[in-house]
């Protein structure tokens, strides 16, 4: 036997209210050593119980009804306790989604990188450190040592990641799972950690099954690509092959789907004066500590923008560079220290609790994540309802009319009205969150990384959503992102920011262009183009 | 998740669940119907003769004026529930509130309101209680009123210190900023936004509460600073005859074991409760 990973028809069902459900279905697929296998679909697609799977992982309410998953010719659902923890360890590594859940905050980042090794293998204390130190500067952390003393918190989320990286590869596994590794960080780390990817490899020869719903990425790191629909493995084949020839229609879709970097806004001349400006606005935030040594953290400063009507702005730069800040400085969630905002020429006092009605409604924010922006104990109608009867004083029958015809601006039935946030998906969320804000019938909409918690295919629907209300209700937008194909298609001006300043400010065309700072030119290498193969 | 079958529901809680609250039915029920399954009147004297041991007649025994333990028992049951149910119910809803809006407001004035609360706090809740009696006066002392002051006052700095907590973590979500955006007051985003979801932990710190109310009322009457004499509560019962103790053991034991299966009862539920709550985040 010569793969590493074969997948033999293997199915998997999830007992849910209704009986059993199948989230894999009948899937087929090898890896052969030293291989990169992307698998990509939409959340709920099954990509993830497969890689779990690999590791002889099951959730307590699946089951693998049919087939089997061979690794290194060991079926490993039929493998008892101990010997899976073996494979685990040993054998398969895994690299999760999220490094800031996966890492114990309360142990040092030494000890848990030691602890495969002090389990799995003979070496000695001196040995192990001794491996750690290698492993860490083969994930390209810079102070080994000092990292290695650190708590999860004290390091980034790049860090983070490389860490449980390195983890994955404490006892040289031939075959590491990687269960979408860079989703939660921001383009140029991500650029950095598919770059390390490829070194181990090269290096050590590992093979990976690689996870994912960005297709672009997997462009630059994957041999073979499979793509996985509602539990089915549609296509598979070698990477470039799928790029340039998809056989199957929903693979289309998925390309389709992702905004091409190329494409652009319409454009329009802005002349009118502008409806929202900040001036000079110096942001940060209190530290914790004695009276006396108690300066605060400034995160932001000297920030000047002017939003026209009826104009995007997009605000772009990676996180950190205090875009989301700046944005809660003009709603008035955080004071800045220093600057003023004007809306249509009248001064917004800086304090939230300051601002009056009006104030208030002209400005509405969405935010990043619908799931955390939407009340989980109230219903769709009662999340609707309260802008109404704080802005407007609707209340009762006329409310609930209101709020189902704003469903329907966004596109949603108003049967949603009495469901609850748990039972809407993550772009239907959002669609309520967007809901909630047209509701206050404002002039200015901020959205900070509206996207970025949603699928690649849900993501084209909300943004053509964003773009056709923006200019149906003649709103200023001020559109905060780090994905710049987006930035491209819906902005009309780009701001650039970097730690905390604007870098740069200009027509949409004129940035992509002819980018004048250096950092502008950064973040624009880091888009990962569709088809630019590794 | 949301949509569990009917018909599987009861047989998914937790064993602990279950357990406990059958013990509670069975509690509830002697508390209900006790008058009528009680073999004499609780007051009653020389049901039989005085100061004797188990027999089919009294389960129990009898005391030194021959009433039936057994059936005073059963008459001390409503007593001792309602006690403690009503002086959790005033401590919850004080408590509650009171660390909710701490949580909610938080800055200066809820520095100040939570100094307060573990000023309070540092008291041991004995003494706190008995502090509160003797401070009552001798009109109201020995009323089931003061005892469920006491109850309550003894539970709201321990309940409002929970809410808060679960407030403090709950503000940090962003339906909160997004109703601060649109100007919500105070009280308002305690009661729509942090309420509904604070609502789960306030539910199982209600049960644990609850639970150890019993046994404060029972500690109170047995040091003599609760119900009087001839009340049959269960900690008073227990006062009443610890000189009995040798001849009669049962008069102590029986009142004990009932005080005893409730308490455990509650706890069994509550332990069930939370690991429902924590499984699913909320109860529906």
């Amino acid at each position: 036997m010569t793969q590493l990973l074969s997948v033999e028809g293997l199915s998997i069902d999830y007992l849910t209210a209704a009986g059993w459900s199948r989230a894999v279905s009948e899937v087929t697929l090898e890896i052969a050593p030293g291989e990169v296998f992307g698998l990509v679909g939409e959340s709920g697609s099954g990509k993830s119980t497969l890689g779990l799977a690999a590791l002889g992982y099951l959730p307590a309410n699946a089951r693998a009804s049919t087939g089997r998953i061979l690794v290194e010719g060991q079926d490993v659902l039929a493998l008892p306790r101990r010997a899976l923890s073996r494979l685990r360890g040993v054998r398969v590594g895994f690299v999760p989604q999220n490094p800031t859940t996966a890492l114990n905050p309360a142990m040092r980042a030494g000890v848990q990188l030691a602890e495969g090794l002090r389990r799995h293998t003979n070496l000695s204390s001196a040995e192990i450190t001794l491996r750690c130190l290698d492993l860490m500067r083969d994930v390209g952390i810079a102070d080994p040592a000092g990292a290695l003393r650190r708590f999860p918190h004290q390091l980034s989320g790049g860090q983070q990641q490389r860490l449980t990286i390195a983890m994955a590869l404490a006892c040289r596994p031939p075959l590491i799972v990687l269960d979408e590794p860079t989703t939660g960080l921001d383009v140029t780390i991500q650029r950095q950690i598919i770059a390390l990817l490829r070194d181990l490899r090269a290096e050590h020869g590992v093979a990976m099954l690689y996870i994912t719903h960005d297709l672009p990425l997997l462009s630059s790191i994957a041999d073979r690509i499979g793509v996985m629909h509602q539990g089915v493995l549609v296509e598979s084949g070698a990477a470039r092959a799928l790029f340039s020839h998809p056989r199957m229609a929903y693979t289309r879709e998925l390309i389709a789907a992702v905004p091409d970097p190329d494409a652009s806004a319409p454009k329009r001349p802005a002349a009118a004066p502008p409806i929202l400006t900040a001036t000079d606005l110096t942001i940060g935030y209190a530290r914790r500590g004695l009276p006396w040594a108690r300066s605060p953290v400034v995160v932001a400063r000297d920030v000047s923008l002017a939003l026209a009507p009826d104009e995007t702005l997009a605000l772009i730069g990676e996180s950190g560079s205090g875009k989301s800040t700046t944005a809660r400085a003009i709603c008035g969630l955080i004071s800045p220290l220093a600057g003023e905002v004007l809306l249509e020429g009248r001064l917004l006092a800086p304090r939230l609790r300051a601002r009056d009605g009006t104030d208030l409604r002209d400005i509405q924010y969405i935010f990043q994540n619908p799931d955390a922006s939407l009340n989980p104990r109230q219903t769709v109608a009662q999340v609707l309802e309260r802008p109404l009867a704080v802005f407007h004083g609707i209340t009762g029958p006329e409310a609930r009319h209101r709020a189902a015809t704003a469903l329907a601006e966004v596109e949603l039935e108003p049967a949603y009205l009495d469901r609850n946030p748990a039972q809407l998906s993550g772009g239907q969320r959002q669609r309520v969150a967007i809901a909630r804000a047209l509701l206050a019938e404002p002039k200015v909409l901020l959205c900070d990384e509206v996207l970025s918690a949603l699928d690649v295919s849900v993501q084209a629907r909300i943004i053509d959503l964003l773009v056709r209300v923006r200019v149906e209700r003649r709103m200023a937008m001020l559109f905060i992102s780090h994905d710049l194909a987006v930035v491209r298609r819906l902005a009309d001006r780009v701001a650039v920011m970097q730690a905390g300043r604007i870098v740069e400010t200009g027509p949409t065309e004129t940035i992509f262009a002819q980018p004048t700072h250096q950092y502008t030119r950064t973040l624009l290498a880091a888009i990962q183009r569709l088809g630019k193969a590794a | 998740m949301t949509a569990i079958p009917v018909t599987g529901r009861w047989q998914r809680t937790p064993v602990a669940f279950r357990l406990g609250a059958a013990m509670l039915a069975v509690h509830v029920v002697l508390a209900v119907f006790g008058p009528w399954i009680a073999p004499y009147p609780q007051a009653m004297m020389m049901t039989g003769p005085p100061v004797q041991g188990f027999s089919l007649a009294h389960p129990f025994g009898t005391d030194q004026l021959g009433r039936d333990i057994w059936s005073r028992v059963l008459a001390g049951g409503w007593i001792v529930i309602t006690l403690s149910i009503s002086g959790t119910v005033i401590g919850m809803a004080l408590g509650a509130a009171i660390g909710l809006i701490s949580g909610t407001i938080g800055g200066r004035i809820d520095e100040v309101l939570m100094r307060l609360t573990e000023a309070v706090l540092a008291i041991p809740f004995l003494i706190f209680a008995l502090l509160i009696v003797s401070l009552a006066g001798p009109g109201l002392q020995g009323s089931p009123v003061l005892l469920i002051g006491v109850v309550a006052a003894v539970y709201l700095p321990r309940i409002a210190r929970m809410a808060r907590a679960a407030a403090t973590d709950i503000v940090t979500r962003d339906y909160v900023l997004a109703a601060r955006l649109r100007g919500e007051g105070t009280w308002s985003i305690a009661r729509r936004e942090v309420l509904p979801n604070a609502s789960g932990v306030l539910l199982v710190e209600f049960a644990v509460r609850a639970g150890y109310a019993p046994v404060l009322i029972g500690t109170m009457g047995f040091l003599g600073f609760g119900l009087r004499p001839p009340t049959p509560e269960w900690g008073l019962m227990m006062a009443e005859y610890r000189n009995l103790m040798t001849a009669q053991p049962m008069a102590v034991f029986g009142p004990g074991l009932m005080l005893a299966s409730l308490v455990i009862g509650l706890g069994f539920f509550t332990e069930g409760l939370s690991a429902m709550l924590g499984k699913r985040g909320s109860l529906r």
